[in-house]
């Protein structure tokens, strides 16, 4: 038995406390279909399959943490896109066809409870009350100009940004809303701790310039109504704003591919410092090379030179760069909390 | 001369600024003043290759290269007439798209783009493209060339699969194939028995010449 229980360790670490140890979360969505060993459509649309397939996930690896959810389509389709499922066990759910057609179609928006985000949240009442409490559920929050470039597609929303400037505001203005409704909806279900994917402060996608008039105002609003709650923000592509964001949002916690990008966790703590911030890491793992292809060694290599990074003094979770891949070989997953439990200790000393 | 200069730097411009409505005046404007399609075609060209440099140097970020994109199209819908009567020059034939299960299709569309530049007749198939409508595209149009794009890791062994395809129709022969996305490597490339890698859409350009042999 270890001392503490991982919601313990996982607000313990929120909070800037020391925990016993280095808790392990995932962004693992898809995957709950592979653990339940049923294709996509019925892992993404039926809650107690969604539940069983979280669970096992949870009780096979003994992570700290779960995210009831099948990606990104099942978030889109409640604004009225329509999803596309694959007849196989590993393939995400795409966003088959879009709403914002014209530009007009941006003050159009409304939501609607679908069959995806039914099942999200029936899977997440049946978990919290499985683990009696114990391990967080997490919800989810997405970013505004994120959700926005899945309505309309990347390259329409793009072109908008020069074309129809007006209308794609009025639309980002929209999703805020709607953000901060379903925000307020599932605090109301008892979600305390949020994954927030920021997945376009990236700067391949959009320059700091196009960002701060599109991106930054409407993430900030969102945020300031998740006051009182965790959040755990993630800096998603290649080229992440990681200084904006710490500089900036106000986060519980930070996750970005360090593994895979210039800024490395060592970087991401020298940035705290730059702006006196304490925000929680959370990274360390290669989610597209040593988590998929790597060995259970090379998995623990790498976890323990995160953990010799930047856990010395707490403010750390070990995590991969962005989702978990449906193919993580499950010995790879395994590797991850073993390390966590005998070298993420606190209190930590180096390793030599 | 001197205003067919200014026509064509005009016409570079436009492209570096992404402006797809300006392009087609000016683009007429240059056809009206007796310029040789080609020479046009070429300070188009000319725009993209900075675009692309400057896009891979991270000076530039996506929407400015997906409007010079625009601008390109734009440009060359309205060339494209013109030049239908004149003998085709075309270098070679592409077929590209996205593999199954996998909706990215920003990179393929660049790399079509850039290889229209070169010019190569492309059919672009979008994206979560079943692998047997590879085939039977690269049979209908007699592809010299077929560009397998995917994303993401669990999107990879299809490119595998389509080659794998080709080899039991028996035309795996008949086609070099090339493959790109973020996730590919050139080691992938090598172990799944494709013929090149790209990791960019200048790239791509590059080694499609190279495996058609040309200059
Ligand atoms: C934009 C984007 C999207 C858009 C795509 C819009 C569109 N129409 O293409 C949307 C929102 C739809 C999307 C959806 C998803 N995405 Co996405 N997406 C991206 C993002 C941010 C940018 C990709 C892009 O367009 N880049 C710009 C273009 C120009 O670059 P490129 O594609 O790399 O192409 C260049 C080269 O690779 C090369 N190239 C490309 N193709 C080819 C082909 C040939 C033949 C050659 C030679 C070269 C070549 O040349 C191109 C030009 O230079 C990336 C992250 C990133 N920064 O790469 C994630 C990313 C690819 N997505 C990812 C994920 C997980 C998803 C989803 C599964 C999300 C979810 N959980 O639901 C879904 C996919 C569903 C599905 N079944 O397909 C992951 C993939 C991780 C993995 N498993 O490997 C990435 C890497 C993000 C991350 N860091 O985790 N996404």
């Amino acid at each position: 038995m270890e001392e503490m229980s991982s919601m313990e360790r996982v607000t313990a670490v929120l909070n800037h406390k020391i925990p016993d140890r280095v808790p392990v979360i995932f962004w693992a969505l898809t995957i709950g279909a592979r653990e339940a060993g049923i294709k996509m459509f019925e892992y993404s649309t039926d809650g107690k399959k969604m539940a069983e397939g979280q669970l096992n996930y949870l009780r096979r690896y003994g992570v700290d943490a779960v995210i009831p959810g099948s990606g990104i389509a099942e978030v889109a389709e409640m604004f009225g896109t329509k999803t596309k499922y694959y007849d196989t066990m590993y393939d995400t759910p795409a966003i088959g066809e879009t709403v914002v057609k014209k530009p007009d179609d941006w003050e159009k928006l409304e939501l609607s409870i679908t069959p995806g985000i039914s099942a999200s949240l029936e899977a997440t009442l049946i978990i919290r009350e499985e683990t009696n409490n114990e391990v967080p559920v997490m919800g989810t929050v997405v970013s505004p100009l994120t959700l926005a470039t899945w309505i309309r597609g990347m390259a329409e929303t793009i072109r908008d940004t020069r074309k129809n400037p007006d209308e794609l505001h009025k639309g980002l203005n929209i999703i805020t809303d709607i953000e901060r409704d379903m925000v307020d909806a599932q605090i109301s279900l008892g979600t305390e701790i949020f994954f927030m994917p920021i997945t376009r402060a990236s700067r391949d996608l959009f320059t700091d310039k196009q960002y701060k008039e599109f991106g930054i105002p409407y993430d900030l609003k969102v945020l300031e109504s998740l006051k009182s709650n965790y959040v755990i923000g993630h800096v998603c592509g290649n080229y992440p704003m990681l200084d904006t964001i710490i500089e900036r949002y106000p986060l519980s916690a930070v996750n970005w591919w360090d593994r895979g990008t210039k800024y490395s966790l060592k970087d991401g703590r020298d940035m705290k410092e730059r702006y006196n911030s304490k925000v929680v890491l959370v990274g360390g793992l290669d989610q597209n090379k040593t988590l998929i292809m790597g060995t259970p060694k090379d998995v623990e290599n790498e976890a323990r030179d995160a953990i010799e990074q930047v856990a010395i003094d707490g403010e750390f979770i070990l995590s991969g760069g962005c989702e978990l891949s449906a193919i993580t070989p499950p010995e790879n997953i395994l590797a991850a909390v073993e390390t966590a439990k005998r070298y993420g200790k606190y209190p930590i000393g180096w390793i030599v | 001369m001197i205003k067919e200069n200014n026509i064509l730097e005009e016409l570079t411009r436009l492209i570096v600024d992404g402006d797809d409505e300006k392009i087609k005046e000016i683009t007429k404007k240059a056809l009206n003043t007796g310029i040789d399609p080609y020479i046009i075609i070429d300070a188009l060209n000319k725009g993209m290759k900075i675009v692309s440099k400057r896009y891979e140097d991270r000076d530039i970020a996506l929407p400015e290269l997906i409007l010079a994109g625009d601008a390109f199209q734009a440009s060359m819908d309205i060339i494209k007439p013109k030049i239908k009567r004149k003998s085709e020059k075309k270098v070679g034939r592409l077929v590209i798209g996205t593999v199954q299960y996998d909706i990215h299709t920003l990179g393929h569309e660049l790399v079509k783009t850039m290889m229209e530049v070169e010019g190569f007749e492309c059919w672009d198939m979008g994206g979560d493209v079943p692998d047997e409508k590879f085939i039977e595209k690269v049979k209908e149009v007699n592809a010299d060339i077929l560009g397998l794009s995917a994303l993401m890791t669990t999107s990879m062994p299809k490119q595998k699969d389509v080659i794998d395809a080709l080899k039991k129709e028996g035309i795996r022969d008949r086609v070099k194939v090339i493959v790109g996305g973020a996730p590919v490597s050139q080691e992938w490339a090598d172990k799944i028995g494709a013929d090149g890698y790209g990791k960019d859409a200048i790239e791509a350009t590059i080694v499609a010449k190279k495996l058609l042999k040309i200059e």
